[in-house]
């Protein structure tokens, strides 16, 4: 299993997003990249590790190799609630764990909650799961991000994880993968509390792509990108997908040029390359992650997440396996109306 | 169109709504009340029985007219597949439920409370949880059990979310339950037994908190019950009393809540009557029905259950035409609706099997 494609893009996935996150930790709190010009290498001899963007992704991957097959709010729950790092949670995330552990369903514990870009935050596998089905994994990456977030961010979440899927296809493509992010965003007027902002999440994410289009260096494309596609703050989870999109299309889909870009357009420069990572990982596989970055992660590290890709592959075949029988027997029936 | 797979899914839809025309006046009866004001059941009550309450006044309103509020709601599950041709959101249901056109006044309280938080903005998936919970919406969710043809665990889980629109616990896992076994029966070597076993899966061995403190809280303890009780007759009537005093007398000693609202008990005895009647539309319903009790969701729970098993085909032929006349064809009409989705979700499935094997093999 460890040679075939199916593996390469999983592991693609997540060691992008692993990698990109590393990149990126260090850099978040200058929140303008000005502040820190051109960062391409790890700015540490050992890389920083795990903030929560690649925890929540484990808790995923965790999640889905536990119940070996599709998860609900409840099964996420149960994993987050006994495996979570506290001191990684931020504030709305407590809250959520608070109110689950308190007995409040978790197919609804987000509603309410602060909109901080935690729902898109290690989404990428629920994607991985519903791989080549994006409009499935949107549903599910909608309902589970309720388990502690709502509105925009589940939306984003959602999104990410339907381009995730589509990412995923043998055939896919920098461009069916930017259609998937269209397809899927609302085009309907946003409610939100910041009235200033006049697009939908579709025009908004279109806008962002029309400026990407005129670049091919993501260090060039920062000044507009910064300059016409942010929003009130860098946690936005809106802005979080916009830029992450953006960069995934200005460097063409390949993960090197994304997750550098990522990392260097500042604002939330932790997630913006870990998601942009993850997505070009699975676009391309393994083999074209940016290898001066992959070289310096540890053997302790790459096999950690060399056996999450490998339990993520197993539950995707193990569906493949159940989605056929289902088929057989729809093809079954309409033999049957044949005869 | 696949014509055995339509037969069953609108053996599903239209034996939901037979359960509902038979049981709408006995509910709240024994089987021995039953007996002593109409007899043996046979047939499709005409709206000339004598009813009991308030609500059986509104039930034969809501007939006389045409209209059918669990069928109405099941409409609007069917116009959120058709219109996305794939799995559904709560939000996407939320969207049909605020447009929905309804003839308001025989739309019943608690869904008039729904469509209107709904339209003042309240999440959609935050709805149900401050719902008065009763039986009418149950069935409901029967196209969700459709969409997920051979796949329990998904109607399952996609029930959970979606029907939590308007549904709290335990009716929730009741609804659940119900189209896990709809996604079962919709086999092409589905059995009363596969059945059966699907009820005990997904049927929750949990004790929920009732207002009323009533006992015994936990569902799959009374499906335990009456499918060891039904183990040891041949026929529904010969089960009548064993079940009556372990599953009714008992359990009615100690609670205040009316058959009409409760979901601890429905599903049991629905299981007890489906093996009884070893999965037979006719035999497994009528047994439900001159049971009384509980046969409010009982006899639609059979019907919806027997109804996806055996298909339309095997359906009494003057019990089918007086439920498609009651509602000018609408049941057929869903039922080709939701096989159109289903071809969808399939070409689906078959365009991302045949990726994940070019993925594997590469």
């Amino acid at each position: 299993m460890s040679e075939n494609l199916l593996f390469s893009k999983v592991y693609g996935c997540i060691f992008g997003s692993v990698v990109g996150n590393a990149l990126g930790v260090p850099l978040e709190e200058f929140g303008d990249y000005r502040l820190y010009g051109r960062v391409t290498d790890f700015v540490k001899d050992i890389p920083e590790m795990c903030d929560d963007d690649v925890e929540y992704l484990e808790l995923y991957c965790k999640a889905y190799i536990e119940k070996g097959s599709r998860i609900s709010p409840e099964d996420m729950a149960r994993v987050w609630t006994r495996d979570a790092f506290y001191g990684n949670m931020f504030y709305c995330l407590q809250t959520s764990m608070e109110l689950v552990k308190n007995g409040v369903p978790a197919r609804y514990s987000g509603v309410g909650n602060c909109v901080t870009g935690s729902a898109i935050m290690g989404i990428a596998p629920v994607g991985l799961f519903h791989a080549c089905n994006p409009a499935d994994a949107y549903i599910d990456a909608l309902d589970l991000s309720f388990m502690h977030q709502r509105g925009l961010d589940a939306e984003a979440a959602a999104v990410y994880a339907a381009c995730t899927a589509e990412a995923m296809k043998p055939r896919a493509t920098v461009s069916s993968v930017l259609d998937t992010a269209i397809e899927f965003s609302s085009d309907t007027p946003m409610i939100i509390f910041d009235t200033s902002v006049k697009e939908t999440f579709r025009g908004t994410i279109g806008k962002a792509l029309d400026i990407a289009a005129k670049y091919t260096d993501v260090f060039e494309a920062r000044p507009e990108l910064i300059e016409k596609c942010t929003q009130w703050h860098q946690l936005d989870p809106l802005e979080v997908l916009t830029l992450t999109l953006a960069m995934f299309k200005v460097a063409d889909g390949d993960p090197t040029n994304a997750i550098i870009g990522g990392a260097n357009i500042g604002r939330d420069a932790d997630t913006i390359p870990s998601l942009a990572g993850a997505l070009a990982g699975a676009l391309n596989g393994y083999q074209k992650l940016p290898k001066h970055l992959v070289q310096r992660m540890s053997e302790h590290t790459k096999g950690k997440y060399e056996a999450l890709a490998k339990g993520m592959c197993r539950v995707i075949s193990s569906n493949a396996d159940v989605l056929e029988e289902q088929m057989h027997e729809y093809r079954e029936f309409q033999k049957e109306a044949v005869r | 169109m696949n014509a055995e797979l339509f037969d069953k899914a609108y053996g599903s839809l239209a034996g939901a709504f037979i359960g509902k025309l038979f049981s709408r006046t006995m509910g709240k009866m024994t089987f021995r009340e039953r007996e002593a004001r109409f007899g043996w059941i046979k047939d499709i009550p005409n709206d000339k029985v004598p009813v009991f309450s308030r609500t059986d006044y509104l039930w034969i309103d809501n007939l006389s007219c045409k209209y059918d509020e669990t069928l109405a709601i099941t409409e609007l599950y069917v116009q959120a597949y058709s219109k996305r041709r794939r799995r559904i959101s709560i939000e996407d249901l939320r969207d049909e439920w605020v447009t929905a056109k309804f003839p308001i006044n025989n739309w019943y309280m608690m869904s008039n409370n729904l469509k209107e938080v709904l339209m003042q903005g309240m999440p959609p998936r935050l709805a149900g949880a401050f719902a008065c919970i009763i039986a009418f919406s149950t069935t409901a969710s029967i196209p969700v059990g459709i969409y997920n043809a051979f796949d329990p665990a998904a109607a399952y889980h996609d029930t959970i979310q979606l029907a939590s629109i308007s549904q709290k616990e335990p009716a929730l896992s009741v609804a659940a339950a119900l189209s896990a076994c709809v996604a079962e029966a919709l086999r092409s070597d589905a059995s009363a037994d596969s059945l059966l076993d699907t009820a005990i899966r997904f049927t929750p061995d949990k004790e929920f908190i009732l207002w009323d403190e009533a006992r015994p809280n936990n569902p799959r303890q009374v499906l335990d019950q009456a499918l060891s009780i039904a183990g040891s007759y041949d026929a529904p009537q010969s089960a009548y009393e064993e079940l009556d005093r372990a599953v009714i007398q008992d359990y009615a000693a100690n609670r205040y809540r009316s058959a009409f609202n409760d979901f601890i008990v429905p599903m049991g005895l629905a299981a007890a009557f489906l093996k009884l009647g070893k999965g037979d539309f006719r035999d497994s319903l009528l047994g439900a029905v001159n049971f009384a009790a509980y046969s409010y969701l009982t006899a639609s729970l059979i019907g919806s259950m027997s109804g996806a098993l055996g298909g339309a085909s095997a359906i009494p032929p003057e019990w089918l035409g007086a439920a498609e006349q009651l509602t000018d064809g609408k049941l057929r009409a869903m039922a080709e609706t939701m096989l159109d989705v289903l071809e969808a979700r399939f070409a689906r499935m078959e365009e991302q099997v045949s990726d994940l094997r070019i993925l594997q093999n590469s």
